[in-house]
């Protein structure tokens, strides 16, 4: 807010939303491997409001994990490399944060949480180190405060007997019990922001509707925003605000959840959702997945990405990457066909 | 997204494993184990050789011209009875040689039966053999190789079996945990369950699917084994003089070096350059034939 | 736990004791008559008679078996027997050359885990640096150099040329710390620097492995600073893997004595082996081996405890 240059800009993003804690703009992260050049986000905006849900879904390699490890900071460099873009929380462009700010806003006022439960702890700490960890680094908290409140953190994730549990190792839990360690570690110190990469997808069925759920609850209570990465559109219509759809690195349909679930924009969101069991189908068509492939993300097809696969593919489609457009209210789109489309389904 | 970089490589390795050319053809982009191969070939070259390399004979005494230095006559110089180093270091090559590959050998013919059949069978048949092995193990190598020496007497045939007893409790170990897993296969159950015999399984089925990392332990262990040959014959045990050795050179150069310090670099270096050869080429053929050993080996 | 440690404690006994009978039985089908190092090479001034009354009394006519076990029990007294060459107790040789072969031991462990766990350590850390290929590409030679090579090299450097490193000898670090110091650097560094390669490869590859683990991402996450990172994360679940390797080292390291104790006249285990196996002098030869493996055996016991107590997973299996 301080420097010279950006006050008009601050000023007028903070007349236009007052609530927004994030906002990505023009983001793009690549990463050098042997095959190739792999743009794996390829200028990605969006924002997060003040306790949004907002889900980002799309099938494995669309880029959504490397948004969100983008946004956290955690590209490993090399081999990937943030190329260009904004990435503004709390006033401050991330990208162009010390190592020490970024260290001072991870955990502090955004916490992340991943996939896998089995191998995300380290397994030579006990539970109760590891959650007072991030206590002690930002709040700054004694070693016994610290495991005091670490404690509280355990009951509130509902794990039983959560002072014996301090003492645990990691390998002694379930996965379930493990991501609520996650869980309670990602928000010891009330983040403004909490990114949960398929956080529940390695769950047993039972378990992922409960750590959800728990996950949401948290939230709410501490006021903190939620992004959601899953690949599973049914967690989508159940706790989403809004919705991102990334296909091959881009955003290709944005909008508020009930609208894109309504009404989706682009073809690729409508066989995401038509591949779900028994929500927006009754009972009468069998599953459908959608045919062929990810695209080698070293050598996108020409124009749009999803063309090869795309039922209402035109010659157009084949030559020009769409961009994206306003298909509704608060609902943007990056389909050439839209309109057909949208008119046949 | 990370896993883009990973799903790279493994394909061009996936079809190494099938095809004996795409083998070699791995080996030869493996830089290292180009230049370690070659210099391999270079030193077995010479010792196969050595006679038509040089005038002179490599026991061949000559008083007044000893302690010469390095010279366009001995390239190497002489020693304290006039003898020519270089002759003498490429007759040497031939022990080194002949000793790390004869080792190997007999190491993998005593580690890989005992490895096979201590996971065949489980037990008390496994407990036996593993703690015999641990008892080996615990002896250290040379102190194990020189009583061995003392038994059986010296030679390049005896030092070969005591360093290969000593190199085949790595090559049954290895052996062992491979055929561990190949037991819980499902191709693995199918053939006992149609009632093949203990030795058809072994022979068969254990040990095809599991000699991969023998190949690639044996290579490194022919650099074990001229390192173990060397440092026997610096203590003048196993081949003795006057059959010129790379380790019974430098321990006449040590007792000179004073008078001729010049003789204690070529059969260093020689051994030096060989055993990394050998290393080289082993990493080589590791990371050919099965990348996830990397680490383990 | 306790059941684990029980059963390895069971294990190593028996391993202890396959290692007295093998060695005891291997050690007496040398085909040289020990007699002779009693009585020199060619008996000169012995009777027939004289020799078998000698034999008798080294106890060198009864059945083998018989002589185990009498020399298990002898052995379990302390009693260890005389030697042949000079007829004094061979736990007293022993037991006066085990202090320089244990410092030397130590010296050369400390010189390989010093040197090989920060150099494989940082080299892991600068990935594909010139600090990385350099620490990689020394550690290339440092593990197929001969030792007994590199000891040549720096008794001519630092002895001969220089001037600077007594060549030979020994004295007890504790009876003079300054010449102490000065003699076991050259030995001790010989004898390390293999293992100091072997434990650079390991612990680089395996901080490498660590560095990419999924909780270093999500300690990273907490905002944790990268040297804690390094520190309290990293460091200790990379050198499980190296910690293996350090037991199987005291084995190396013993038999590499052997050379590197000649070469110095270090009056150790390793420079008796020599003299003793040429001689054939079974009860020290029993002796010296029994010491080594038993060392051998302690140390992996060891490591094994000290494993199980670094890594919880193994503490509560």
């Amino acid at each position: 807010m301080t420097t010279q240059t950006n006050t008009e800009n601050d000023a007028a993003a903070s007349a236009d939303s007052a609530s927004t804690i994030l906002e990505v703009k023009n983001l793009s992260t690549q990463f050098r491997t042997r095959a190739g050049l792999v743009k794996a986000v390829d200028d990605v905006s969006f924002s997060v409001k003040e306790r949004e849900v907002l889900a980002i879904v799309g099938e494995s390699g669309c880029g959504k994990s490397v948004t969100a490890l983008s946004v956290m900071g955690l590209i490993p460099t090399p081999p990937g490399e943030i190329v260009g873009g904004e990435i503004m929380f709390g006033g401050k462009d991330l990208l162009q944060a010390s190592d020490d700010e970024m260290q001072e806003i991870r955990g502090g006022q955004m916490g992340m949480i991943f996939q896998e439960p089995m191998t995300s702890l380290n397994p030579v700490m006990t539970i109760g180190k590891q959650v007072a960890e991030p206590l002690r680094i930002h709040l700054g908290l004694s070693k016994a405060a610290a495991r005091v409140r670490a404690g509280e953190l355990l009951s509130l994730v509902g794990l039983p007997d959560p002072l014996e549990k301090l003492d645990d190792y990691p390998h002694q839990m379930s996965g379930g019990q493990r991501q609520r360690v996650m869980i309670a570690m990602a928000m010891s110190c009330e983040p403004k922001l909490l990114i949960a990469d398929e956080a529940t997808t390695a769950l047993d069925v039972t378990v992922q509707a409960q750590v959800l759920e728990l996950l949401i609850r948290v939230a709410e209570e501490f006021g903190t925003a939620l992004i959601i990465i899953t690949h599973n559109l049914g967690i989508v219509a159940r706790y989403a605000h809004r919705v991102n759809v990334m296909y091959a690195g881009k955003i290709r349909e944005s909008g508020t959840a009930a609208d894109v679930y309504k009404n989706p924009g682009h073809p690729y969101t409508a066989g995401l959702l038509s591949s779900v069991p028994s929500l927006m189908q009754s009972t009468s068509g069998k599953l459908q997945s959608i045919e062929g492939e990810i695209p080698d993300l070293t050598d996108l097809p020409s124009g749009c990405a999803f063309g090869p696969r795309c039922p209402y593919v035109q010659d157009r489609c084949r030559l020009e990457d769409p961009p994206l457009e306003n298909v509704g209210d608060d609902h943007i789109s990056a389909c050439w066909e839209s309109a057909q489309f949208r008119g046949t389904t | 997204m990370v896993k883009t970089s990973d799903s790279v490589e493994p394909s061009s390795v996936d079809t190494a494993r099938i095809q004996l050319p795409y083998w070699l053809a791995g080996l030869l982009r493996h830089r290292l184990s180009v230049i370690g191969g070659s210099f391999i070939l270079f030193v077995a070259f010479l010792a196969v050789f050595a006679p038509l390399l040089t005038g002179f004979e490599p026991t061949e005494v000559d008083p007044p011209n000893r302690f010469l230095r390095p010279s366009f006559e001995h390239l190497l110089g002489t020693d304290y009875l006039g003898r020519d180093q270089f002759t003498r270091l490429i007759y040497g090559a031939r022990i080194s040689m002949v000793v790390g590959i004869f080792s190997v050998v007999i190491a993998s013919f005593i580690g890989v039966p005992l490895g096979l059949t201590a996971a065949h069978f489980g037990g008390w048949t496994d407990s036996a053999i593993m703690r015999f092995i641990d008892a080996k193990l615990s002896i250290p190598g040379l102190i194990l190789a020189m009583m061995l020496l003392l038994m059986l007497g010296g030679g390049v045939l005896t030092v070969s079996i005591a360093l290969g007893i000593n190199l085949s409790s790595a090559q049954a170990r290895l052996i062992r945990s491979q055929a561990l897993s190949v037991k819980e296969r499902e191709y693995f159950h199918a053939a006992r369950a149609m009632g093949t015999s203990n030795w058809r399984l072994i022979l068969l089925h254990m040990m095809p699917n599991s000699i991969q990392p023998v190949i690639v332990q044996a290579s490194l262990g022919v650099g074990f084994a001229i390192l173990g040959e060397a440092s026997l014959s610096f203590l003048g045990l196993g081949v003795t003089p006057p059959t010129p050795t790379w380790g019974n050179m430098l321990s006449l150069a040590f007792q000179y070096m004073r008078s001729a310090p010049y003789l204690l670099f070529a059969p260093g270096v020689a051994i030096l350059l060989l055993v990394m050869s050998f290393s080289f080429v082993g990493d080589g053929l590791r990371d050919v034939l099965d990348p996830r050993l990397k680490g383990k080996i | 736990m306790t059941r684990y440690l029980l059963s390895r404690l069971g294990q190593s006994i028996v391993v202890f004791l396959i290692v007295s009978v093998v060695v005891f039985f291997a050690v007496r089908t040398v085909p040289q008559d020990p007699i002779y190092a009693l009585v020199g090479e060619d008996a000169e001034g012995y009777t027939p008679a004289q020799i078998e009354t000698i034999r008798e009394e080294f106890g060198l006519n009864r059945p083998l078996p018989v002589q185990y076990m009498s020399w298990v029990g002898d052995a379990l007294k302390g009693d260890w027997g005389l030697s042949f060459q000079n007829k004094l107790p061979v736990i007293d040789l022993i037991k006066k050359r085990i202090p320089f072969t244990l410092t030397l031991a130590v010296g050369a462990m400390a010189i390989s885990i010093v040197f090989g766990i920060s150099t494989g350590v940082i080299a892991a850390l600068t990935r594909n640096s010139k600090w990385d290929m350099m620490a990689t590409g020394s550690a290339m030679f440092a593990v197929a150099v001969p030792e007994f090579w590199l000891a040549l090299m720096m008794i001519l450097f630092f002895g001969v040329t220089l001037g600077i490193l007594p060549v030979y000898g020994a004295v007890l670090i504790w009876d003079d710390p300054i010449e102490g110091f000065r003699l076991l650097i050259m030995p001790a560094f010989a004898l390390g620097i293999g293992g100091a390669a072997t434990l650079m490869r390991q612990s680089r590859s395996s901080m490498l492995e660590t560095m990419g683990e999924d909780y270093i991402r999500t300690a990273r996450s907490k905002g944790v600073k990268e040297k804690t990172v390094i520190i309290v994360h990293a460091l200790r679940n990379s050198l499980l893997p190296v910690v293996t390797i350090l037991g199987l080292r005291i084995g190396r390291v013993l038999g590499g004595a052997v050379v590197i104790e000649t070469m110095f006249s270090w009056p150790g285990l390793g420079q008796l082996a020599v003299s003793s196996l040429q001689k054939a002098d079974y009860p020290v030869i029993m002796a010296i081996v029994m010491f080594s493996s038993a060392a051998v055996i302690i140390a992996n016991f060891v490591t094994d405890i000290a494993y199980s107590y670094i890594d919880p997973r193994i503490r509560y299996a």
